[in-house]
């Protein structure tokens, strides 16, 4: 004990608060800085050789829940995800316009069947033809620009994904290097509060983007891995890499299959070498990058889907030329010789009606009632009755036959049809099919007979099943001529002048499938743009019709508003045990009711989960932050000791005073 | 949203700080401002929600409801054209029915001699009602002719000019008459019908003959009432068609011959001719003959030949005349095409030729083709049932009696006689067995057989020519056709009655053919009358159905209202509460900030 060891304690003491006062000015200055933590500094009774003398100051450290900061971590990346859905979609519900001021696409439809209304009742008058004319490319062309939006929004999306990407992987770095830092100066017993700062900083951009869960290690280090478990950084730190496509169109799509992929995915490159596809293998569930890949694979495709839907069925439902089975009154037998006429000139009225050469696409609809459960099975005919992809083109697979008309290739007028869709349904293994196949005989004869090659009649007598009715049989071919029959192309793939128009028939063995993107190309046919008169002009077999007959204009108004059609369920509109039938209005109000109703859930959804993100970070900042007044006590505490430590060396140095005084 | 903070009380907070607080507020005072945004934005605009999203499960109903209103503002404004139509086809067939009725009325009293109206002021009143007729068929609505069917771009009648005095190279309705009142009368002006008597020693016999033409009286039975007179007729299928009529020697008075003839439109006049002896009795009508008994069926013969002569020369003078005008107006107006005696002198023509191209074409759209029985491959018939039966004539159909050298030609079954047509360059005929179309080409072989075209049009009701749709699966007929029987039939009477020549120093002929004509007008005038009832019913349809849409509009619209319209009240009371709030947290926020340490030391 002496005076040396109290000037000695005194000074530590006015280290300590200086150091102490630093924190404080320190923490008063970052008090609005976002991710600044409060930081201490810690002090303890220095202890030498068993005796106290004064205070030693350890390193300055933060007070930080490590729980609630991953908690926050894991709100921030579903916060993203759901505000980046959220965001896109209310993009689209926009995209169709104000209720009150329909504009949206099925109040397009809505106009162009007014318009039609009135072509109706004039038929032959050129304004208003023109209007029908100029109202069918407005729609065409909403179309299109909806379909272009929805493609640009994925290219948006698909650029987000890269940019997210970058950001991960210089977050990433900056972790990995943050943790060797951190780490040696941890064992340099230096503090590593201000390090471990930034690294949460650039954990939080990691968050944003991509869902993840870190350990820390007990040397300082944090360990980051995804939530499906793949490691992002241990002792280095791993790379994302985005193959990103420039620009994206309806064609563009994923695909489990590397070859198929039109579109770019995650691969995780490991420091040691290894390379893992994310989106095989645990892809990101939450952050803006599992937000934009939603957005990219399965919500826009969906809205693209919805639109493809309405333009295929506003083609087809102008074009489709319907040709009934012919009923024999007396037996109730129905018929149909696929032969007559077949590539003669349209007639719809002629009896008996004749179909044309049948083509890809072409369908033939059986609406039957089998034990008072009505059904309706389909008959397409295709290039390759086998090819598994056309199972996700029609609508309705369980109740669909494919029939082959390329192997070997049908004759033009059709010779041998009957037997093929009757060989087709013998073959197939579909339940439905197989319950009613029994009814179907061609021109041999009914059962026992078995249809002869060449067969040209098919016959279909409901009676010969137990508890069949057949209610109607029709083939329907989209027809690609303006000028016969009262069916009408009225809208065509192609809408620039700069492209060849092509028909649109619903042809279903092509690849790529002409139904996809076909909103953002449809367009009026050339022909009919070109001569408004076709819209009610027409030849029948017996000529032209005259000028104010108003049948083709009255037939397309019945197809917009009353033919019920059955869309595909990947619009996400129906599933495929309840199919989503309804009129092309019913259609286009669907599409605009469910696309309003997905941006609103999400919006509520993404709202809500904001409302939470925002609680935790305040909870979070509320207790990691700095409070001024706090400080400001702090600071009272400081300046005073410091005061008081000043006071002991004054004292001490007045003692040696005296002591030097007494001599 | 400031409620869900409820979770967290107070005691929750072990501590705050600056940057805690400072969120804190930001959040609760911009949660406010979006509050007060989207208020202010349905207070200005009066709606809930400016996305079909805003309106959530509530968008497909609106949707539904506004395609619902629209559809019926499209309905009620096709049923508003349809009625205009509709009342201007009333307006139009109201003021044919007027003009038609009335002349046709004022025709029947001047028939009377001693009516006020005199039967020389027919012409000129027929003229005025022709004109009014043919304009009130061309009257059009919004550019459509309303009696055009669906050719509504095409004027339904011609000029009444071009109808009376035809056009250059076509003749007018007036020339048609002439020619066929010529070939009617024949060239000795006997319609086509002698009676001679036979050489001895069958002087006895009075044989009357007809050519067997389509024209003229024809003779279509000999009867006799009597026993010592008796008559023979000759097969309907030779040519020329004669009855023998033998005189017995005790013939008394009273015994009468009967022969019916028939007359070009279609009538069939029956004279009776009847043995007398000495004085004639007074006879009423023109359909009665006499001739004076002679001293020897020779002589009686001679006497029936001559009295017949001259009772035929007096009936082409009178009831052929009529009958003459009323076929020619028939032809002209119901025959597609026109029908002309065939060859250079009509008066001595035997069959028709089509003339489509010679004649004014008097109705414009397009008509069916009419139909035939079949097209005649193998032998012909020689006598169907009924009268009018029509059969085309294929190339080397073996032919006997009339049938011989008439192949490629139409032959009409006129209940007694076949009669011929040749047919011109493309006209074209349906075959009713088959339902084909054929059009006759005179340079195939054979010319009816290849000209085959495929299946015939089917036949069109006038009134489904035009057709609105005025409900959901539920549409509306109101077409109507100038060539329909009732409106063709009152231009018909009324045309001739201004066309047949009038001479006032011989009247007969004009008051034969207005006897007919005029009671045909009035016919007529009553069909349009049911005509205009039809139509009428329609109207009545489509006014219920038009002001039932009319509510059901409305009603619609009300739920439009309902559900996309926010109430302004509801909206302005509470935008106040939101910004009283706001002002509240702003002063809070104030004073907050005047509570720091820094300010007491």
């Amino acid at each position: 004990m002496s005076l040396f060891s109290a000037l000695n304690n005194a000074v530590t003491g006015l280290k300590a608060n200086q150091v102490g006062l630093d924190v404080v000015s320190r923490n008063v200055a970052n008090a609005n800085t976002p991710g600044y933590t409060k930081k201490v500094a810690p002090r303890e009774n220095a202890i030498l050789a068993g005796d106290g003398s004064g205070v030693r100051v350890l390193p300055t450290t933060r007070d930080v829940d490590m729980r609630l900061l991953e908690n926050l971590r894991s709100e921030v990346s579903r916060s993203e995800r759901l505000g980046t859905v959220s965001d896109f979609l209310t993009r689209i519900d926009e995209m169709f316009g104000r209720p009150d001021q329909e504009t949206s696409i099925a109040y397009g439809v809505n106009e162009l069947a007014i318009k039609m209304g009135e072509l109706v009742d004039n038929p032959e008058n050129a304004g208003v033809r023109a209007s029908v004319v100029a109202q069918a490319d407005m729609v065409a062309r909403q179309l299109n620009q909806m379909s272009a939006s929805i493609q640009d929004m994925r290219t948006e999306a698909e650029r987000g994904i890269a940019t997210a990407v970058d950001d991960v992987n210089a977050a990433l770095q900056g972790i990995a290097d943050l943790n060797r830092e951190i780490a040696n100066r941890e064992a340099a017993n230096l503090t590593v509060a201000d390090l471990q700062d930034r690294r949460d900083a650039h954990l939080e951009t990691v968050a944003r983007n991509l869902d993840i869960r870190t350990v820390e290690r007990p040397d300082g280090a944090i360990t980051v891995f995804t939530t499906s478990g793949h490691t992002l950084v241990s002792e280095r730190a791993a790379q994302i890499a985005f193959d990103s496509r420039e620009v994206l169109t309806a064609f563009n799509t994923y695909s489990r299959e590397d070859e198929a992929r039109s579109v770019g995915t995650l691969t995780l490159l490991s420091p040691g070498g290894s390379e893992v596809d994310l989106l095989k293998d645990g892809p990101p569930r939450q952050g803006r990058i599992a937000g934009l890949l939603e957005l990219r694979d399965e919500r826009l495709p969906e809205a693209q889907a919805q639109l493809d839907e309405i333009a295929h069925s506003l083609a087809l439902g102008m074009a489709d030329r319907v040709t009934d089975f012919q009923v024999d009154s007396a037996t109730g037998v129905r018929s149909m010789d696929f032969t007559s006429m077949a590539e003669t000139a349209v007639d719809y009225s002629s009896d008996p009606p004749t179909v044309q050469k049948v083509e890809d696409g072409d369908r033939m609809v059986v609406d039957y009632t089998l034990n008072g459960v009505q059904r309706r099975m389909t008959v397409y005919f295709v290039e390759d009755a086998n090819d598994t992809k056309l199972l996700d083109r029609v609508p309705d697979p369980d109740n669909a036959l494919f029939v082959d008309i390329a192997t070997p290739p049908l004759p033009a007028d059709n010779d041998g049809l009957a037997e093929r869709i009757w060989q087709a349904m013998d073959a197939s293994e579909l339940r439905q099919v197989s319950a009613i196949k029994g009814a179907f005989y061609t021109e041999s004869g009914p059962p026992p007979a078995v249809p002869a090659a060449g067969d040209d009649q098919l016959l279909a007598e409901g009676s010969l099943v137990t508890g069949l009715a057949i209610n109607g049989i029709t083939m329907r071919q989209a027809t690609t001529d303006a000028v016969n029959g009262p069916a009408l192309n009225l809208f065509a793939d192609g809408n620039s002048p700069a492209v060849e128009q092509r028909d649109y028939t619903g042809r279903l063995s092509e690849d790529p499938w002409q139904k996809t993107g076909f909103a953002g190309r449809i367009g009026v046919t050339n022909a009919i743009a070109e001569d408004d008169t076709l819209l009610v002009r027409y030849q029948t077999a017996t000529g032209e019709v005259p000028s104010g007959d108003n049948s083709r204009a009255m037939q397309m108004l019945d197809r917009l508003t009353e033919e019920q059609f059955t869309f595909n369920p990947d619009t996400g509109l129906g599933n495929s045990s309840h199919l989503f039938n309804g009129t092309l209005l019913d259609l286009g109000r669907a599409v605009v009711s469910y696309q309003g109703t997905e941006a609103s859930t999400q919006k509520s959804l993404a709202e809500d989960q904001t409302t939470r993100t925002e609680l935790l970070d305040q909870r979070h900042t509320s207790l990691t932050g700095v409070n001024v007044d706090d400080e400001l006590a702090q600071l009272i505490l400081l300046q005073s000791a410091y005061s008081a430590s000043a006071k002991v060396v004054q004292t001490v140095d007045r003692l040696f005073e005296d002591l030097l005084s007494l001599r | 949203m400031t409620s869900i903070s409820g979770f967290f009380t107070p005691s929750t907070y072990q501590n705050t700080t600056a940057m805690g607080q400072n969120e804190r507020l930001r959040s609760a005072i911009s949660d406010l401002n979006t509050r007060i945004a989207v208020l202010q934005q349905q207070q200005t605009s009066g709606k809930k929600a400016y996305t079909h999203g805003g309106l959530g499960s509530q968008s497909l109903l609106t949707q539904n409801l506004r395609h619902k209103s629209t559809q019926l503002d499209g309905f009620i404004r096709s049923i508003g054209q349809i009625e205009t139509r509709l009342g201007a086809l009333q307006q139009s067939m109201s003021q044919l029915h007027e003009s038609g009725d009335t002349l046709g009325s004022r025709a029947m009293i001047a028939l009377n001699t001693d009516a006020e109206v005199q039967l020389d002021k027919i012409p000129m009143e027929a003229e005025g009602a022709l004109e009014t007729i043919i304009s009130s068929l061309n009257s059009s609505v919004e550019g459509r002719y309303l009696f055009s069917g669906a050719e509504t771009d095409t004027r339904p009648v011609a000029s009444m000019d071009a109808i009376l005095n035809g056009t250059p190279g076509r003749m007018g309705l007036r020339e048609f008459t002439e020619v066929r009142l010529t070939a009617d009368a024949g060239a000795g002006n006997d319609g086509r019908l002698s009676a001679t008597q036979l050489v001895a020693p069958n002087d006895d016999t009075v044989r009357v003959s007809h050519d067997g033409s389509p024209f003229g009286l024809r003779l279509m039975d000999a009867a006799v009432n009597g026993a010592n007179v008796s008559s023979t007729l000759s097969a309907p299928t030779t040519v020329p068609r004669d009855a023998n009529v033998t005189f017995g020697a005790g013939i008394a008075v009273g015994e009468n011959v009967v022969l019916t003839l028939g007359l070009p439109n279609g009538e069939t006049f029956e004279l009776q001719m009847t043995a007398i002896n000495g004085d004639a009795p007074d006879l009423l009508d023109r359909d009665q003959g006499v001739f004076q008994i002679g001293t020897t069926p020779a002589g009686t013969a001679a006497n029936f030949q001559a009295a017949l002569t001259d009772k035929i020369s007096e009936l082409v003078g009178t009831e052929l005349a009529g009958a003459s005008n009323m076929a020619a107006a028939d032809e002209f107006f119901d025959g597609k095409p026109p029908r002309l005696p065939d060859g250079a002198n009509p008066a001595t023509a035997t069959t028709f030729r089509s003339a489509s191209a010679e004649v004014v074409d008097w109705f414009g759209p397009d008509q069916r083709a009419p139909e035939v029985a079949d097209v005649l491959t193998a032998a012909p018939p020689l006598t169907p049932a009924d009268a009018g039966a029509t059969y085309a004539v294929g190339d080397g159909v073996p032919g006997a009696d009339a049938w011989a050298g008439q192949d490629n030609t139409i032959a009409t079954w006129d209940g007694y006689v076949w009669h011929f047509t040749t047919p011109e360059e493309n006209q074209q005929i349906i075959a009713a067995d088959t339902n084909t179309l054929y059009s006759f080409d005179s340079a195939a072989t054979p010319p009816w057989q290849a000209g085959a075209t495929g299946a015939a049009p089917a036949a069109v009701d006038p009134l489904d020519t035009v057709t609105g749709k005025i409900d959901e699966a539920t549409t509306v007929s109101y077409g109507a056709r100038a060539d329909e029987d009732d409106l063709r039939n009152t231009l018909k009477n009324a045309a001739i009655m201004a066309a047949a020549p009038f001479d006032p120093n011989d009247i007969e002929p004009y008051h034969a053919l207005v006897s007919r004509a005029a009671p045909n007008l009035v016919k007529a005038t009553t069909d349009v009358v049911e005509h205009q009832s039809v139509l009428g019913v329609t109207q009545e349809r489509v006014d219920t159905l038009k002001a039932r849409h009319g509510d059901v509009n409305y009603l619609t619209k009300e739920q439009i209202n309902r559900i996309e319209n926010v109430d302004e009240y509801d909206v302005a009371t509470e935008l106040l509460e939101v910004m009283n709030q706001l002002q509240a947290t702003y002063q809070i926020t104030g004073k907050v900030s005047q509570l720091s340490l820094v300010n007491f030391i």
